[in-house]
């Protein structure tokens, strides 16, 4: 019996040198060194939170559309240059995106939300019914002619790509753009490229040319290579823009949200204070109400706040205001299964039972209730997690739902252990309730 | 040996008052319902000035706003409540607020389309719903094996009775602050509090409700206010301890932690206050009077 006490305790013992080896700032490399860091959320650190909706209303395959809406859009983030930015999406049809520690809410939608204007233009006859537009790569070179919009952009195509193409018997390679029209746009492209046979068709990129080639042929396929390019990384460089410039689909802002930093700090170092001030007051509660017994639910608590914070920083979770708020609250749960082992222990030892048998009932006989009351918090915890797909109440039934799990071992098995490795030594006389 | 059972009509009474003006907060002053649920902005901003809200209200009468509303939210601080706003039309009126309040400092912006709030508020009802279904599953499952004449879907119709007072009494209590208090809103996290109030609410309630059952299975012939007493003494010092600690940390939060989350802090302590006591002197007397009456019907039809 007092082996497997022995067995269980070194094993707690274990797990309590690797939840500290991971909560610690610098955990050894081989718990993943320092990259385990805590996450906090933007309510924490400041920053900008933007929601977009995606239009999928003339999506076929919508996830798809939307999880390449979203690639679209880290692309665009990682050239901002935020440090761990967040991307999800949410409720089938939006996208959200922390961008931690950026105050600038404009300049942030302008880059992320921007769609670089591609047009096709055909040649016009003067400024009557053209433009005069400069060049891509010379910005003060006015190309010759005028310009005029034809009905195929940008938004018509679905892949640009630099690769080289061998020119009229030429040996060397030149670098191009190769660039796919959707179905929409193929057709558009062979009637444009139909009605001006023999004529120049201009790429313009925002308003400036790219190239402007010769139609010498109908093209149908919906393919079409953009020279000019000086070598392959102004190619490459095009070819990123052009593909950036490409949503997938139709998306709008609805909803944005700006923290500032020193909010966040301050929010972030208040609410750590609260905690500790809590957890203290709670700490001189247990041990003025319940003594010895008290002294070791404390233990178990400090213990539990190690292994909370550990399990957080694995899986990992985005911890926010309210997700703190979950992780203090669940200390209250952790503590209400102590307390009422302790006044079932009271009840069983005022029965006149001898300490280790009150202690054997005491634990058994709270344990239905203890796991009743827990289930019964964990299925709102389910049912928050699940149908509120917003960040702050998902931070919470998280955090709240970790701790109720990590709560029920720490409070039960790890009291019972330490209790009952007591109660076999010469200490047992401190146990009285 | 505390008479709660015996008392009952005392706490009936009480209930019946608390619900009654929840009501009436609820008729008379309404709901603040945050952005969330409706769409709109939220701008708090940060400035020594104490006319920066009277400074504010020009800035933005001045730009044509109405329907918005300002308030203090705390020291140095204001918060403007105002329709959903465009990024040209926000970063318009912040640079009007800086010209005319000079330390004006813009530490929280906040702005939701209408299709969001409509998201949430159709979730949120759900959420609600689905948490009471599952509660009342749970606690018939959980006391299936109670002996007769107790039933086990009495515990669970109970228990949600009890929940629904304090969800009542708590969402009167929030009409009530929010009719003085700007920042007390209807928003996301206060249906995280409602359902975080729940499940305490049931939480304390399963633990009375056990203690009955194994009362009810060690003394089956005992007369059952007697066995309902017994459990309520049994329990009530631990229901209050525990609500005690839980309560002590959310008070630390409420006065020493961040005001950002204040409503939602402030919404959590008095609902678990209300679900406490509505454990101990709502569900197991309303639990004895039903089997009671139900008890003295059978009598009589025999």
């Amino acid at each position: 019996m007092r082996t497997r006490l022995w067995v269980l305790f070194s094993f707690i013992a274990f797990l309590i040198v690797l939840a500290v080896l991971i909560d610690i700032p610098t955990s050894p490399s081989w718990l993943g060194g320092s990259s385990t860091k805590a996450q906090l959320g933007l309510d924490l650190v400041g920053g900008t939170e933007l929601v977009y909706q995606a239009d999928l209303s003339a999506s076929t395959d919508k996830l798809k559309d939307l999880s390449n809406l979203e690639s679209v859009f880290s692309q665009r983030i990682n050239s901002l240059g935020v440090s761990e930015p967040n991307i999800q999406t949410s409720g089938g049809d939006k996208i959200i995106i922390d961008l931690p520690g950026i105050k600038d809410i404009n300049s942030a939608i302008q880059k992320i939300g921007q769609t670089y204007e591609l047009n096709f233009m055909t040649q016009a006859t003067d400024t009557t019914d053209g433009a005069q537009l400069y060049d891509y790569y010379d910005q003060g070179y006015l190309y010759p002619g005028y310009w005029k919009k034809s009905v195929l952009t940008g938004k018509n195509l679905t892949k640009a790509d630099a690769t080289f193409q061998n020119s009229n018997g030429s040996v060397t390679s030149d670098p191009v753009v190769s660039i796919q029209f959707d179905s929409t746009g193929t057709a558009k492209f062979r009637t444009l490229t139909q009605d001006n046979l023999n004529k120049q068709i201009a790429i313009v990129l925002d308003n400036k040319i790219v190239s402007a080639p010769n139609v010498s042929v109908a093209i149908t396929n919906g393919q079409a290579v953009i020279t000019g390019s000086k070598d392959i990384k102004e190619a490459q460089d095009l070819a990123k823009r052009l593909s950036e410039g490409i949503l997938p689909v139709p998306t709008k802002l609805i909803g944005q949200q700006n923290i500032g930093a020193t909010l966040g700090k301050d929010s972030l170092k208040l609410s750590i204070v609260a905690g500790l001030i809590g957890l203290i007051l709670v700490a001189i509660f247990m041990v003025s109400f319940y003594k010895f017994p008290g002294l070791i639910a404390v233990f178990a608590l400090t213990i539990y706040s190690f292994f909370a914070l550990a399990v957080y920083k694995v899986i990992p979770v985005t911890l926010t205001l309210a997700g703190i708020a979950g992780f203090i609250l669940s200390i209250g749960m952790a503590i209400d299964a102590n307390v009422l082992i302790f006044e079932r222990l009271k009840e069983e030892l005022k029965a006149g039972k001898e300490l280790n048998l009150a202690l054997h009932d005491g634990f058994r006989r709270s344990w239905p209730s203890i796991r009743d009351s827990n289930i019964s918090s964990i299925i709102t915890c389910l049912i928050l997690y699940y149908t509120t797909g917003s960040g702050p109440v998902r931070g919470f039934a998280l955090t709240l739902m970790i701790g109720i799990i990590i709560s029920l071992f720490t409070a039960v098995t790890l009291t019972r252990t330490i209790l009952l490795l007591i109660d076999g030594s010469r200490l047992r006389r401190l146990i009285h309730v | 040996m505390y008479k709660i059972i015996k008392k009952s009509w005392i706490w009936f009474t009480f209930s019946g008052v608390l619900i009654v003006l929840s009501i009436i907060f609820l008729a008379t002053f309404g709901l603040r319902i945050g952005i969330d649920f409706k769409g709109g902005t939220n701008i708090e901003f940060q400035s020594a000035k104490s006319d920066k809200i009277s400074l504010a209200t020009d800035v933005l009468d001045t730009e044509g706003y109405t329907g918005y509303q300002i308030k203090e939210s705390g020291t140095n601080k204001a918060i403007i409540q105002i329709q959903t706003l465009t990024n040209d039309e926000h970063a318009k009126l912040a640079a009007d607020l800086q010209s005319k309040i000079s330390d004006y400092d813009e530490t929280s912006y906040d702005t939701v389309g209408p299709t969001i709030g409509h998201d949430l508020t159709i979730k949120s009802v759900w959420a609600v719903i689905l948490a009471s279904l599952g509660i009342i599953v749970f606690v018939a499952f959980a006391f299936r094996k109670v002996p007769k004449p107790l039933s086990s879907w009495k515990f669970g119709v109970c228990a949600v009775i009890a929940l629904i007072h304090d969800l009542l009494i708590t969402t009167g209590f929030v009409a009530l602050v929010g009719h003085f208090f700007i920042w007390m809103e209807v928003n996301a996290l206060f249906i995280t509090a409602l359902l975080t109030i729940m499940g305490f609410s049931v939480h304390d309630t399963i633990v009375v409700y056990d203690r009955l059952r194994e009362n009810f299975i060690k003394n089956p012939k005992e007369d059952i206010t007697l066995s309902a007493e017994e459990s309520i003494n049994q329990t009530i010092v631990r229901s209050i301890n525990t609500s005690m600690t839980t309560i002590i940390v959310l008070l630390a939060l409420l006065i020493f932690g961040s005001g950002s989350i204040r409503e939602f802090v402030l919404t959590l302590t008095f609902g678990i206050l209300i679900g406490t006591y509505s454990s101990i002197f709502n569900a197991t007397p309303l639990l004895v009077w039903w089997h009671k009456k139900d008890a003295s019907r059978k009598l009589n039809s025999k």
